[in-house]
């Protein structure tokens, strides 16, 4: 009976306890979550307040966007101008001109005027290329001899180069419109994945993924190393704040400023034809990885670096190879197999060629591999970066 | 306000890096109530000190507890952060943040900050409140950071050469805040390389030199322990009439010179004495004033050097 008695008391201290440190552990989350959520309150007025911090996160995306668009955005918009000198002006010449309008993305110009000299004439009008059809090609047409067109061009020209291409297919399919022979083979075209994606869609990854890697390394390792410099990481380190705490609103922070020039990057795209519908819900979570890669090798770099020459140097260094050499801008495939190889080390390529698989299909094999190499990458450097963080005292 | 109880006690902390002793072997306790300050030279080991109280760097040897708590335990030092202030040596805050919002922005650390408008008004920085911090001269921003330190309420507060870089002016208005707290019963550990700091404010001073402690005690009672008696300065109008009046005097009594002025601090001379013997050798001087003995008087004697090394 007085052993029953006596374990009543103890049952009910040992419930008080556990209900006490649940209450101090709802309690010290609750101060964390506050903590967390001031700085990041903090870290996003002096964001808005700085006018580097807004180019690097909101301008330069916009910039990038709209250069290498316009640059290298060429859909069937765009239009080469092939200017065409008629010396024949017969009923044949006429049907060849039709056939070459007839072409996608080329313009035929027809010279009306009389040329003496043609390369005279080219320089004087500033152009490139030129077509001359010879007096007899309609009669030597017509008596199935062979007859040769004339092409004048600029073999600096890409643009020549390219028309110069357009023209020798064209006058392929015309001698076997002449010769009048069926043909014994063609070709069958199979796209391996689901969706198709023009230049522009492509570049949209690799734009989303440069900003992301320039926010990280040139303002999270300039902001980093002020606060070291200056002593506000020394004072927060005697508040009851954590390191923790400090990581994760900087990130939080991060991946609201990644996610807005993923979406500004998208939106401007959209003059350049960008196929919306090629985006996938999954981009976010690349989005999330590029983000805690890039600031992982922030917080690596700022343990090392000192002072803020130092961050120009670094940030440098490392942004300007992996946006050449990553295929971010550049599409693999046009280097030398060594820059290909080269390319490998760098993460931009792993989180771009990723978030470009994941718009193509996201159930193929390439999209795994790449998408697991990412996630390993991110988890990695933002353990590392955790742990090279030393927000007390360096010595 | 002095009490008896000890809120800080210092047992033969030593702290070294690599080969290199910054600490050799400090004891000494901190009353609660009291300004108490750790006086000496760059290098001499005060800002180690302070940050291995707010917990910055951890000891080589030796034990400490603030309050009751064992700086040691990772545990109890989360306690001490929430009932300590610091401000750092050189401490800048957010530029691009108001008064205001760094205010609240550190205060927001703690769970039991003081209301903004009051840390405001008792700092006078009420006019300043929506200026960025990048914008206001050097004594308001040791003033933003006087308020970012107490903006807990802390109990213990420390401050790592507070006026160190200000001017005259702004460094009392800054002894005048941090004795306006000291009156509500905070106690003040600070470090200074200043001989007039601890003299102007603190109840209790510790003299160290290279790691090791030389001496405690009231500033009244250190300079009277260590200092004989007021000094005589003569200043002298050209090198000539400089290189005489050492001639006449240095036979009379110990002398010192310090770029221009001709120092005696020993009691076997009078101020009338000075006077007759340069009168008498018609010796010419700018000025000759007497000064009190400083705490720099005490180092000088406890160290034989300086404490600004310049």
């Amino acid at each position: 009976m007085s052993e029953q008695s006596n374990e009543a008391p103890q049952q009910n201290a040992r419930d008080n306890e556990g209900k006490n440190r649940f209450k101090k552990t709802m309690l010290n989350i609750g101060s964390s979550l506050r903590r967390i959520s001031n700085q990041t309150g903090g870290i996003s007025i002096k964001y808005f307040r700085s006018p580097s911090s807004i180019f690097w996160s909101i301008v330069y995306p916009v910039i990038l966007i709209l250069l290498f668009g316009a640059m290298f955005g060429r859909t069937i918009d765009t239009y080469y101008s092939l200017d065409v000198y008629d010396l024949d002006k017969s009923t044949e010449s006429e049907k060849l001109i039709t056939a070459l309008s007839d072409l996608p993305g080329l313009t035929i110009n027809e010279i009306e005027e009389e040329i003496d000299l043609v390369d005279d004439w080219l320089n004087e009008k500033n152009k490139v290329i030129l077509l001359e059809i010879p007096e007899t090609y309609g009669l030597r047409v017509s008596l199935n001899l062979t007859s040769n067109l004339k092409v004048y061009y600029d073999p600096s020209s890409a643009t020549a180069k390219v028309i110069l291409e357009i023209i020798e297919e064209a006058v392929s399919m015309e001698n076997i419109f002449h010769l009048e022979i069926d043909l014994k083979y063609d070709l069958l075209l199979e796209n391996l994945y689901t969706n198709e994606l023009s230049f522009i869609d492509s570049l949209v990854p690799g734009i989303i993924m440069i900003t992301i890697s320039t926010i990280a390394l040139f303002t999270s390792l300039s902001y980093d190393l002020e606060e070291k410099r200056s002593g506000i990481l020394q004072k927060l380190a005697t508040t009851p704040a954590n390191k923790f705490e400090w990581i994760i609103s900087k990130q939080i922070w991060q991946i609201f400023l990644a996610i807005l020039a993923g979406l500004l990057t998208v939106l401007f795209a959209l003059i350049f034809n960008f196929n919306a519908g090629s985006l996938h819900p999954l981009m976010l979570v690349y989005i999330v990885f590029g983000t805690m890669t890039f600031s992982g090798i922030a917080m690596i770099l700022v343990r090392v670096i000192t002072n803020p020459d130092g961050v120009i140097i670094a940030s440098v260094l490392i942004t300007i190879p992996q946006i050449l050499l990553s295929g971010a801008l550049v599409p693999l495939d046009s280097f030398p197999e060594l820059l290909q190889f080269i390319s490998r080390i760098f993460p931009l390529y792993y989180l771009t060629e990723g978030m470009r698989f994941l718009m193509l299909e996201a159930t193929s094999a390439m999209w795994w591999r790449f998408f697991l190499i990412s996630a390993s990458m991110a988890i990695g450097f933002f353990v590392i970066g955790i742990f090279a963080t030393n927000w007390k005292k360096d010595r | 306000m002095l009490s008896q109880e000890n809120v800080i006690e210092i047992s033969d902390l030593k702290k070294t890096y690599g080969s290199d002793e910054i600490i050799a072997g400090l004891t000494f306790t901190v009353k609660k109530g009291e300004i108490f300050s750790l006086l000496g030279p760059d290098g001499s080991g005060k800002t180690s000190t302070i940050e291995i109280l707010v917990g910055l760097s951890k000891p080589s040897e030796g034990e400490i507890s603030i309050l009751g708590f064992n700086i040691k335990s990772t545990i109890e030092m989360r306690e001490i952060k929430k009932i300590i202030g610091f401000l750092p040596q050189e401490f800048r805050t957010h530029d691009n943040l108001s008064v205001k919002e760094n205010i609240q922005f550190w205060g927001k650390m703690y769970d039991n900050m003081i209301e903004t408008s009051e840390i405001l008004s008792i700092l006078n920085l009420e006019e300043k409140a929506n200026t960025r911090y990048k914008h206001l001269t050097p004594g308001f921003k040791k003033r933003v950071g006087l308020a970012i330190a107490f903006v807990n309420n802390p109990e213990i507060v420390f401050l790592d050469e507070p006026t160190a870089g200000l001017d005259q002016f702004s460094k009392r208005e800054v002894w005048d805040i941090i004795k306006k707290f000291n009156k509500e019963g905070k106690t003040i550990f600070i470090t200074t390389n200043d001989a007039i700091e601890p003299q102007a404010i603190a109840d209790r001073v510790a003299i160290i030199h290279k790691g090791l402690m030389k001496d405690i005690g009231t500033p009244i009672e250190l300079i009277d322990r260590f200092s004989s008696g007021n000094k005589i300065i003569i200043k002298s109008p050209t090198e000539q009439a400089r290189l005489d009046a050492i001639g006449i005097l240095q036979s009379a009594c110990p002398l010192e010179v310090l770029y221009d002025e001709i120092i005696i601090s020993s009691e076997e001379i009078t101020l009338l004495e000075i006077l007759e013997k340069l009168d008498k050798a018609k010796v010419r001087y700018s000025d000759i004033i007497t000064q009190k003995p400083t705490l720099n008087d005490v180092f000088i004697t406890l160290t034989g050097e300086t404490l600004n090394k310049k």
